[in-house]
């Protein structure tokens, strides 16, 4: 299944698959020189070295991955399927050969998937997710939070989440920017905000600053467009910057919300100010009584409005189950967030679309709800959500389908490299597959 | 053929179908659509309630008034009204009243006293964004005849916002909104200024440590704000209504474009609510008015409306003093009186409150009068609302007994025209062991 060699066509040779190899880091081992080198023995270094160099990144080790079908997109799949990564993009996607043994390195019934992607992340300490002595700070930005080192992330990557929006708490009014990150990795510098998160949930009111209420909260957001109105560009400060971007749709908005009022409240600041919004379901601990949508589902469909769903789990209730279901007969866009770490053993994403699937929602609409649709809505779809050549290379592979609860994530791959392996024995031929034998 | 592409429609080579001429057809099918869709139409959108004693809004109960509703509207209140194309209901030996209005609540908010409290003076703030559509006190009001009411802000602050009157049912929460953004909500007494301190050694910086924190302070932020709006909109210089709300609110009191509810619970904010009234030339109502009983001449004169306290309701904020024949004495001294359940959560039943005020001496068609057509004038929303009209809204309550009495209990609520509350259909009981949620087992 998974080769790290150097030679890519020695793929389909089952012998050479099983060997390994590591991957090679050039940059790693290079030191600084600080002493300063007279011209020409610059050149003659570059000269000489630039050929080597370029010998040694085309002959980068690459992954394979060997699957027997992978869904390149929701409702689109390839049998026999092989990935080639190189770096951390997928270089080449092809089929293997039919007549391959398939017990050598390919397991029996094994899926590939694009990894997932969460909308609304607020892994880390939540005090530092939010400003306290101030409700409306749309300047600042939530990656400043993010610490790459906090072991969390395994969990995170384990359910088969490659990226992430990272996202500031629901205390704050404007809270600020949501920033892409992936998991465990270093964040981009200056990557710019996917979304602004607005709250007007409970939690963003206060009883030492203002708002204290909703009609507080809304009449704060209200006069904060206003007063942008007023300004003139050049004395626009740092929040009001931001927030003008928000206006006429230039970039989206998500309004945390979580009861009727709420999202009454929501839909008629968008209407009011024009924004390009979407609706974040759900408490900080997932929580979500989908009773409160009645009223408002016509008006969704109408609109054309977004839903961001907490992740389903084993206590949520019939209509929780039946809402994806029903939000796709409708016509209303939807994705699924993992919202929280607390997976107990449990693959949250899977979990989800399994029993989004039990009450009648379509396979492709419940792998979209975590893969293209987050993907759409970030603008990242030429990079990630979908397996095509060039895209990143985030993938998972599932021992079955993935929303088969009785399927296990095997491997999930970050940017080009394994940060999760979970085969039952690793780099190693099944034994059990050729002899018919489950590897569950 | 593949199972999954059979087609919907019955294949036409299977089993042909009989010769039909075809103007018999078209006329067939001309005939059928006469008659099939004005029976549909009939049967759906026109109904006829008759043989009950009906109150019409004013005026003692009548017999042998029928009522005809059309589209959801009224179209006509008479006798031997034509039923044809009508879906008759017989209610022979019930009452019928309109929809009851309440002129004061706090249904579909998650307090009772909603309020912005980091400002005092937030006269702009709707309250229409903090209601829960689906609230249980809704279908509570309107399952006891309640089919309009006022949701007002809360009285922590001294100028709270503005309300909405809206239906206690209906699809969506836009569509049942009568009249949105009305009713100022100024608050006198100690309500008011309750939290404006610093408790138990707080901090003096915090926002809420700020005026008023007296009963003078309150009618001096009052007077504040309206004088400083009064100034704006006399100047009309550095004031843009778009970007000054607040303003721009005090500003359509002052010029009588807006009802100032003013709650006033003792005797001495009742005088200052009259007062503040002549002073800057505002409409107002008087809120609960608890202690009108000793003003009750001067309020009468200066044609204030009162929406009285829930006469059932024995402790008053302000340690206001009730009296029982409070409404009473106001409707004997010309005062235009509505009676309202008030600021709970749990949504008292609003036609009991009416009883109570019989109880204690007000005739029974001005107690019925002050549920119904009263409030919705007071409210303006008569033009929609309160009374059995043509043109009116269709909310009409279909009473068991004579609405006053206490067993009475409504037993249908149409709302537009529609059943939204039916109190004949049976109500199964859930069988219960004294442990809560466990089912009693069945001895054998």
């Amino acid at each position: 299944m998974i080769q790290h060699d150097t030679a890519r066509h020695a793929a389909d040779s089952s012998a050479a698959d099983r060997s390994t190899a590591v991957i090679l880091n050039i940059g790693k081992s290079m030191n600084r020189h600080h002493s300063r080198l007279p011209l020409a023995t610059t050149v003659w270094i570059v000269a000489t070295l630039t050929p080597w160099m370029a010998a040694q990144s085309s002959s980068l080790k690459p992954i394979v991955i060997r699957a027997e079908k992978a869904w390149l997109e929701p409702g689109k799949s390839l049998e026999r399927a092989r990935f080639t990564i190189r770096g951390d993009a997928i270089s080449e996607v092809d089929q293997f050969e039919k007549g391959s043994k398939a017990g050598s390195d390919v397991i029996s019934g094994a899926v590939l998937t694009a990894g997932f992607i969460d909308l609304h992340n607020q892994l880390g300490p939540t005090n530092e997710l939010a400003e306290k002595v101030e409700s409306f700070t749309p300047e600042l930005r939530a990656d400043q939070a993010y610490d790459p080192f906090d072991a969390r992330w395994k969990r995170v990557l384990a359910q088969g989440i490659t990226s992430l929006i990272y996202a500031p708490s629901n205390t704050s009014i404007a809270g600020g920017q949501a920033i892409l990150l992936r998991p465990g990795l270093k964040p981009e510098k200056d990557a710019p905000a996917t979304y602004v998160k607005f709250s007007l949930t409970r939690e963003a009111q206060s009883t030492y600053k203002r708002p204290t209420s909703l009609v507080g909260a809304v009449d704060y957001l209200r006069e904060s467009y206003r007063n942008l109105r007023s300004r003139t560009p050049r004395n626009l400060g740092a929040a009001e910057l931001i927030l003008a971007t928000t206006v006429g749709g230039n970039s989206s908005v998500g309004i945390a919300c979580n009861r009727p009022e709420e999202i009454q409240a929501a839909l008629e600041l968008s209407k009011e100010q024009n924004l390009d919004s979407f609706l974040i379901l759900g408490d900080a601990t997932g929580q979500f009584d989908p009773r409160i949508l009645d009223d408002v589902l016509p008006t969704l469909a109408k609109e054309g409005k977004r839903l961001l769903l907490p992740a389903l789990g084993s206590k949520s209730s019939q209509r929780a189950q039946a809402l994806p279901a029903q939000l796709a007969k409708q016509g209303i866009p939807f994705a699924f967030s993992a919202a929280s770490d607390r997976n107990n053993g449990i693959n949250k994403c899977q979990w989800t679309m399994a029993m989004a699937m039990r009450s009648g929602l379509s396979a492709d609409k419940a792998l979209a709800a975590l893969t293209t649709t987050p993907a759409s809505w970030a603008k990242i779809s030429d990079k990630a959500g979908s397996l095509y050549k060039d895209r990143q290379a985030d993938l998972c592979l599932w021992s079955g389908e993935p929303w088969d609860l009785r399927s296990r994530l095997l491997l999930v791959v970050r940017a080009g490299k394994i940060v999760c392996d979970a085969r039952p024995e690793k780099d190693t031929p099944m034994k059990d597959s050729p002899t018919g034998e489950s590897h569950r | 053929m593949n199972p999954l592409r059979k087609p919907i429609l019955p294949d036409a080579s299977a089993k042909s179908l009989p010769m039909i001429h075809p103007h018999k057809l078209a006329l067939g099918l001309a005939l059928g659509l006469t008659l099939g869709l004005g029976a549909s139409l009939g049967a759906q959108d026109r109904l006829l309630l008759k043989g009950a004693k009906v109150f019409t809004g004013k005026g003692p109960f009548q017999e042998g008034l029928q009522i005809l509703v059309v589209d959801g509207k009224i179209q006509k209140v008479g006798k031997d009204l034509s039923a044809e194309n009508s879906t008759v209901v017989d209610v022979s030996g019930k009452w019928i009243t309109p929809g009851l209005v309440d002129a004061n609540t706090s249904l579909g908010l998650a307090t009772t006293h909603t309020n912005e409290q980091s400002n005092e003076t937030t006269p702009h703030i709707p309250i229409l964004d903090a209601i829960d559509p689906r609230a249980a006190n809704f279908k509570r009001a309107l399952g006891m005849g309640v089919t309009s009411a006022y949701v007002s802000p809360g009285g922590m602050n001294v100028f709270g916002g503005l309300g909405v009157v809206l239906k206690t049912a209906g699809p969506q929460l836009s569509e049942r909104i009568i009249l949105d953004k009305t009713g100022l909500r100024m608050t006198l007494g100690a309500m008011a200024s309750s939290g404006n301190r610093s408790f138990r050694g707080g901090n003096p910086d915090s926002m809420f440590y700020r005026r008023p924190t007296s009963r003078m302070g309150v009618i001096w932020e009052i007077r504040s704000q309206f004088y400083k709006a009064d100034a704006k909109r006399a100047s009309g210089q550095g004031f843009d209504p778009e970007k000054d709300p607040a303003t721009r609110t005090l500003i359509a009191a002052l010029d009588g474009k807006l009802t100032v509810r003013t709650t006033a619970r003792t005797d001495q904010d009742i005088r200052t609510a009259l007062r503040l009234a002549e002073e800057f030339g505002i409409r107002i109502a008087i809120d609960e008015g608890t202690e009108a009983y000793n003003s009750l001449d001067q309020i009468a004169a200066a044609g204030v409306p009162v929406i009285a306290s829930p006469p059932s309701v024995s402790q008053h904020p302000d340690r206001a003093e009730r009296h029982l024949d409070t409404i009473k004495l106001l409707a004997d001294a010309g005062v235009v009186v509505a009676i309202q359940t008030g600021q709970g959560l749990g949504a008292l039943p609003l036609i009991r409150e009416a009883s109570f005020a019989v109880r204690y001496g007000l005739p029974r068609e001005r107690a019925l009068e002050a549920v119904t057509s009263v409030p919705a004038e007071i409210l303006g929303v008569s033009d929609r609302v309160g009374s059995l009209k043509e043109g009116l809204d269709a909310d009409i309550v279909v009473w068991d007994l004579n609405p006053l009495s206490v067993f009475s209990r409504p037993e249908s609520v149409y709302v537009g025209g529609k059943l939204l509350h039916d109190g004949k259909a049976k109500k199964t009981k859930k069988v219960t062991s004294p442990r809560r949620g466990t089912p009693r087992k069945t001895r054998l």
